[in-house]
């Protein structure tokens, strides 16, 4: 037990430890006895015999004969405390105690509370407009997604329509320039020395040939961005190859008075499979703009092959290209700002686009003042003749039987003459549903399809092809180089699309292609 | 086109040769029903086929220039362009009566 003195020792210890302060009132609310230090608390004016309700405010209404505990009240002076109602038989005692801690406690605990609703609002008007953003993004995305088809579409569109009349240009040049010749030949002496007609038509000829590439090659832009280019391997005669660029950029050089040395270190009559037509393209474009940027000097074209790889090199002395520039020139419709050269500014890309088709990699190095370097290598894969060769006019072993489905006679007869002299078997039909027929009759390695034919067209004999499920591959062979017939031919499952007039070396290299 | 061709492909050549006047005919044929004032879609739409027919065979036996010009003439093949047209089908008969 505990001295009572000692108890009360420790009470009053705690008492001002804890900044206890009290009143006591009857269960009228008189007050019977109060604590000194009441004043700490604002509460200074009480006195004994007071109404307890007319001085102090939370204790308006309350029941006198429950226990309650008020955690945090706002006091007369400031200072937060906390009540506790303490019920006896005759009197209620109200203990108040300074609950500043709990206070700044609590107010720290809404502070976070606070700050984290704040957070958790930011964090989704964020995310809010992280969506919003994304979805502004998609958006762009998809509008300049269509722009750029539409932009491709649009160049094929206009550059088809050019290419046409322009090659009529060429054409009815040609003829006129043979009659001129003619004429000239006749009647000599009746034409004037002063006829400048000669020289008239050689330069209406060089420009629209100038125009007719700038439309191949806006052309050629459209389709590899529309991933529409083929490459088509086939069984090549390099070195021939290489002296055929040789020769038709010889007279470019000679009249810009550079000298074009040609290093061809091909075995002799090597042949290697690969696509000689945009390996020439590539060539044409590459040694041609060396030629075109060169003013002084020379332009070197090297060539070798080394474990089936054909290695193409081209060295010029000419104007050489900055480094800032040289990041921007593989980017297309780029030309070189004071260069004052004439162009598309799309042969480098599409020649690089096309060398990556063929499996290889364009590389420049270059220093203004001290000329370009260009090198590529390409899987060439050599064919020996007394070797199988990857051509099908060389596997003599099971013929190839094709289905030729075309309803113009001078043509059907033509092709399969021609690729029966190659002995492929060809059976030829006149309509779409003769080459149901025959396909439900026979089996065929291929189906060459015109689109145009009576009874039932090309179109719809896809159509029923797939319908049925025969997987024999099908070739459309057109006269119409319209992109949407071609792209409609595509989408009907057809696996290659040739456009009319096609040579036999066409046909063969397409079968090849589609049926490897 | 090869140089040095079969007797089969010579022969063939020669029969597509031997047609061109038949072409001509043709194409006059065309040029007749489009010049008679009054012309159908459908009319045009022959017209385009025939041209098609003759960039696709004629190029394949290497008469370019008839295969170019049909071509050409194809993109004109609307009620809009009958006056290109009908020029061009003209050129084009010119041209295939002077090859046959």
């Amino acid at each position: 037990m505990v001295d009572l003195t000692v108890q009360q020792k420790i009470n009053e210890q705690l008492f001002e430890k804890l900044e206890l302060a009290y009143f006591c009132v009857d269960h009228s609310m008189i007050i019977k006895d109060i604590s000194d230090n009441l004043g700490d608390y604002g509460y200074g004016a009480l006195k004994v015999g007071d109404n307890i309700e007319d001085c102090v405010d939370f204790m308006v209404g309350m029941d006198t004969k429950i226990e309650l505990d008020l955690p945090l009240v706002a006091s007369p002076s400031g200072t937060p405390i906390s009540v506790s109602l303490l019920p006896s038989d005759n009197q209620l005692t109200v203990l108040i105690a300074n609950a500043s801690i709990q206070a700044d406690q609590r107010q720290l605990l809404q502070q976070k509370a606070n700050e984290n609703e704040l957070l958790v609002h930011q964090q989704k008007k964020l995310m809010a407009q992280l969506e919003q953003a994304s979805l502004e993004l998609e958006y762009k995305n998809k509008q300049l997604e269509e722009a750029s088809r539409l932009q491709t579409s649009f160049l094929s569109g206009v550059s088809h329509e050019f290419r046409t009349p322009l090659t009529s240009i060429i054409g009815y040049t040609n003829l006129v320039k043979q009659d001129l010749q003619k004429v000239s030949q006749e009647l000599v002496p009746r034409i004037s020395r002063s006829d400048n007609s000669p020289h008239y038509l050689r330069a209406v000829q060089r420009s629209s040939k100038h125009l007719l590439s700038l439309v191949e090659n806006l052309l050629d832009h459209g389709k590899l961005d529309s991933n529409e280019i083929v490459i088509r391997p086939k069984t090549t005669n390099i070195a021939e190859l290489f002296e055929d660029v040789e020769l038709l950029l010889q007279p470019l050089s000679n009249t810009k008075r550079i000298e074009l040395v040609t290093d061809i270190k091909l075995p002799d009559n090597a042949l290697a499979v690969l696509d000689d037509s945009r390996l020439r393209q590539c060539l044409i474009n590459l040694v041609g703009n060396a030629v075109k940027f060169t003013d002084v000097g020379s332009v070197t074209l090297t060539v070798s092959l080394s474990d089936d790889m054909l290695v193409v090199k081209v060295v010029d002395t000419g104007l050489g290209i900055s480094k800032a520039d040289l990041e921007k020139i593989r980017l297309p419709f780029w030309q070189g700002a004071d260069t004052g050269k004439a162009g598309t500014g799309l042969g480098l890309t599409i020649t690089e686009r096309l060398i990556e088709l063929m499996g290889g990699e364009l590389v420049i190095e270059s220093e203004l003042g001290r000329g370009t370097t260009v090198e590529f290598e390409l899987p060439a894969p050599l064919v020996y003749r007394d070797e199988p060769a990857n051509s099908l006019d060389d596997i003599p072993v099971q013929p190839l039987k094709i289905l030729l489905a075309e309803d113009d006679s001078d043509i059907a007869d033509l092709v399969c003459l021609m690729l029966g002299e190659r002995g492929i078997d060809v059976q030829c039909v006149e309509n779409g549903a003769l080459a149901i027929e025959a396909v439900v009759q026979g089996t065929f390695d291929l189906i060459l399809m015109d689109i145009h034919m009576p009874i039932m067209s090309g179109y719809d004999a896809l159509a029923e092809l797939r319908a049925r499920g025969d997987n024999t591959p099908v070739v459309v062979m057109s006269a119409s180089a319209v992109d949407a017939d071609k792209a409609k031919a595509i989408d009907l499952g057809c696996r290659g699309y040739l456009v009319k007039p096609v040579d036999v070396d066409d046909i063969i290299g397409m079968a090849g292609q589609v049926i490897s | 086109m090869q140089d040095s061709v079969s007797p089969q492909i010579a022969e063939i050549r020669a029969r597509y040769q031997a047609s061109l006047p038949d072409k001509a005919a043709m194409i006059e044929e065309h040029i007749g029903v489009l010049s008679g004032g009054f012309v159908t879609d459908v009319q045009i739409e022959e017209a385009h086929e025939m041209l098609h027919k003759l960039a696709g065979s004629a190029g394949m036996y290497g008469y370019d220039n008839v295969s170019m010009l049909s071509r050409s003439a194809m993109t004109n093949t609307s009620q809009q362009s009958l006056d290109v047209l009908l020029s061009q089908l003209n050129e084009l008969k010119a041209l295939l009566e002077e090859l046959a």
